[in-house]
């Protein structure tokens, strides 16, 4: 499979005091796309205009190596990617390695869904595969046959996830700066957003429960993309926190839906280190 | 009637969340929006002059799955505009 890598100088902006956050290694990821896109097939802009296809994000995971890398271990981080496309050229996968110091600092997967622009102004679009002529630019190896529900079959194999010990509820308005080019959602301010959930509710509650939720790493991270959201929407984020079970990990399960909605449009599933004391 | 226009039809309509009209079935009132506002028709007609399928119309809140011209609309109706995905 045909790899694209690229280094570039580590600032204090893209890591919390206890691991690089997971809006950087997302932000990497989305130019990581952008990058293989570019030097395989045709640079995205190109994508858009001439080819009238664009994607969304169906899933994304990412996997931190431990132990976690700091702000200070490292002046560059490396990152390399593949990407593939399933048979018929509806879905794109791509995975991600981050590298600083020699080694793994994190692993990341992102599922994009391939969509078919209805008009160029708005962006507006329709689920449609990849154009053929862009499929066969592909290398042999790089289509085959891909599982697109296995992030979320990864987030609900985990232990913890069903065992809830503190829930809350959190509504918002989505604004530019939750989203893309479209007034459509980004995923990375998306899954950003989740995890401000969660902080949140250090400042709401004095139990155990929401000390784990701020004082431990990130160890993994899942996100299932269900349906959009658009600019001035109003979302209500549901977070649970999930204690330990059987020495395994405490999960936070967090749900976007519209306000006042019942159908969840996104599903964030963080799974994070026990804490020591 | 009212539309009501959420997401990224915003800035096609200058930033009005709802607009009003006076018509008594659905093809006048699209016909008085495509005129209100010329910037929409790109975007919600295709060349024949068909809505474009990725977008759908909900009248009272209930989904218009064939939007048929003489679907009869009232003062107090409101007509929603979605749009089910964009890419980016």
């Amino acid at each position: 499979m045909r790899q694209v890598e690229f280094t570039q100088p580590v600032t204090t902006t893209q890591f919390s005091p206890l691991q690089l956050r997971p809006r950087t290694l997302l932000s990497l990821m989305s130019e990581s796309f952008a990058r293989w896109t570019a030097a395989h097939l045709v640079p995205f802009p190109a994508l858009v205009a001439e080819h009238g296809t664009a994607v969304v994000v169906q899933s994304v995971g990412i996997d931190y190596a431990a132990p976690d890398l700091r702000f200070d271990e490292s002046a560059w981080i490396t990152v390399r990617c593949t990407m593939s496309a399933d048979l018929t050229g509806d879905r794109l996968w791509m995975w991600v390695d981050y590298l600083a110091t020699g080694r793994l600092a994190a692993k990341g997967t992102l599922i994009v869904r391939v969509v078919r622009l209805a008009d160029k102004g708005s962006l507006a679009a329709r689920p449609g595969p990849l154009p053929g002529h862009l499929l066969a630019m592909f290398a042999p190896g790089e289509i085959r046959e891909l599982d697109a529900r296995q992030p979320a079959r990864d987030a609900e194999s985990w232990p913890s996830v069903g065992n809830p010990a503190l829930t809350s509820s959190w509504s918002t308005v989505l604004c530019r700066s939750h989203c893309e080019v479209a007034d459509q959602w980004s995923f990375i301010e998306m899954v950003e957003l989740v995890t401000h959930a969660r902080e949140r509710l250090f400042t709401m509650d004095v139990s155990e429960s929401a000390r784990v939720a701020v004082a431990a790493p990130l160890r993994s991270l899942r996100a299932v993309f269900r349906r959009p959201m658009f600019l001035f929407d109003e979302c209500q984020v549901d977070t649970t926190v999930c204690t330990a079970v059987n020495g395994d990990r405490p999960v936070v399960h967090h749900e976007v839906r519209g306000a006042g909605r019942d159908a969840v449009h996104l599903s964030v599933w963080e799974q994070l280190d026990p804490l020591d004391t | 009637m009212t539309f009501r226009f959420t997401g990224l039809l915003l800035r096609f309509v200058g930033y009005q969340r709802t607009t009003e009209i006076t018509a008594t079935n659905l093809a006048d009132a699209l016909r008085q929006l495509r005129e209100r506002f010329p910037q929409l028709r790109p975007v919600l007609w295709d060349e024949s002059g068909s809505l474009i399928r990725v977008h759908r119309l909900l009248l009272n809140g209930e989904l218009l799955s064939k939007p048929d011209d003489d679907v009869p609309l009232r003062d107090t109706d409101q007509i929603e505009v979605l749009t089910a995905i964009a890419g980016g």
